[in-house]
């Protein structure tokens, strides 16, 4: 029944994604994955049940009033800036819950969740920071221009290493001294997520936000996957953007 | 053990949904698709919610508020930003 119940969520988020294949269906597409998603939450809010009914009320309103209201306010031309920027504020929300879940002395975490725990801090961190640097340059707060440092494949490559290296090493280290490691994890990711963005010219943007969909997605599942197998299901759009990736195609059409 | 083995199917099966589902977008509408996903992607608000199925922390209660925000933040702007995208189509639509 359970098993069920979880199959028709993830068909009624299926069927929304279906439905963009025709123009005129799309918005209920839209409206249908909404549902989807909606739904959901009111089940693993059934499920799993809240501690903290009055933290978990205010974010969710505060979030929800916040995200409509920029949303409607703001112009056409801005569009695409604001959808970056709701994807920084995702990926903030990706490594901000594999932080907790990670250094929470509670429970202890399987390897694979602790291995997935790590992987979301990362992936996490670099989709928030490269989204937003995304955003300014879409907003022209920031050069539009490729910036390339001196050595800038140089410190790519430190980083990647550095983050790689931390990472092992925060699932070895004493419990006392992990939370640590996993901020430096993160710093890291944000630092990464600079590099990999700047140097992205403004017109190349959806390229960029379309691979940083996907992190974040990955991100999503892998918060799903260092939590619990029956979250994961839901966690399955990740995989759309490489193929759009290839196709460049304008958002200020 | 076969949990994880169904993590695991899960994991590669979706990639070929996506995949399938993806596949025959028109060019289009794949500006509104990569703004719904990005509203999709933020199902980490049902991580940041499980997160207090389990009394917290002062400092783990304003970490997962800010993530409870933040993720809805994304979900609720992401769909409300498509809407308005697909509007704008149906505008061309009936003009044209």
């Amino acid at each position: 029944m359970t098993l069920l119940i979880d199959f028709t969520v993830i068909a009624t988020l299926i069927i929304g994604i279906w439905q963009f294949r025709e123009p005129l269906r799309a918005k209920h597409g839209n409206m249908t994955a909404a549902l989807a998603l909606f739904l959901a939450l009111i089940l693993v809010l059934y499920r799993h049940g809240v501690a903290d009914i009055i933290t978990v009320v205010l974010s969710l309103l505060l979030g929800a009033t916040a995200g409509l209201a920029l949303a409607r306010v703001v112009s056409m031309i801005q569009v695409p800036a604001m959808v970056a920027f709701q994807h920084g504020a995702g990926g903030i929300a990706a490594f901000l819950v594999s932080l907790v879940e990670l250094s929470r002395t509670t429970h202890a975490l399987s390897l694979v969740s602790e291995i997935s725990g790590v992987f979301g801090l990362a992936i996490g961190s670099l989709t928030f920071s490269g989204s937003m640097i995304a955003s300014a340059k879409l907003a022209n707060k920031m050069q539009r221009a490729p910036q390339v440092l001196t050595h800038h494949h140089l410190f790519v490559v430190l980083t990647i290493a550095a983050l790689v290296v931390i990472g092992a090493f925060s699932l070895v280290v004493p419990v006392g001294v992990a939370p640590y490691f996993f901020i430096c994890e993160i710093f890291l990711g944000i630092g990464f997520g600079v590099l990999l963005a700047v140097r992205i010219g403004g017109a190349d943007m959806p390229v960029l936000i379309s691979s940083l969909n996907a992190t974040a997605g990955l991100a999503a599942s892998l918060c799903g996957l260092s939590r619990k197998p029956q979250l994961f299901q839901y966690s399955r759009q990740k995989q759309n953007q490489p193929l759009l990736t290839r196709q460049p195609f304008s958002l200020a059409q | 053990m076969f949990n994880l083995f169904l993590m695991a199917v899960v994991f590669i099966g979706s990639f070929a949904i996506g995949y399938v589902l993806i596949a025959r977008v028109p060019p289009l509408l794949h500006t509104p698709l990569m703004s719904m996903t990005n509203a999709i992607s933020a199902i980490t608000i049902l991580a940041a919610l499980i997160l207090f199925s389990v009394p917290t922390t002062p400092m783990e209660k304003i970490l997962g508020a800010i993530a409870i925000t933040t993720a809805t933040f994304n979900v609720v702007g992401g769909f409300a930003i498509t809407d308005r995208m697909l509007k704008l189509f149906e505008g061309k639509k009936k003009i044209s």
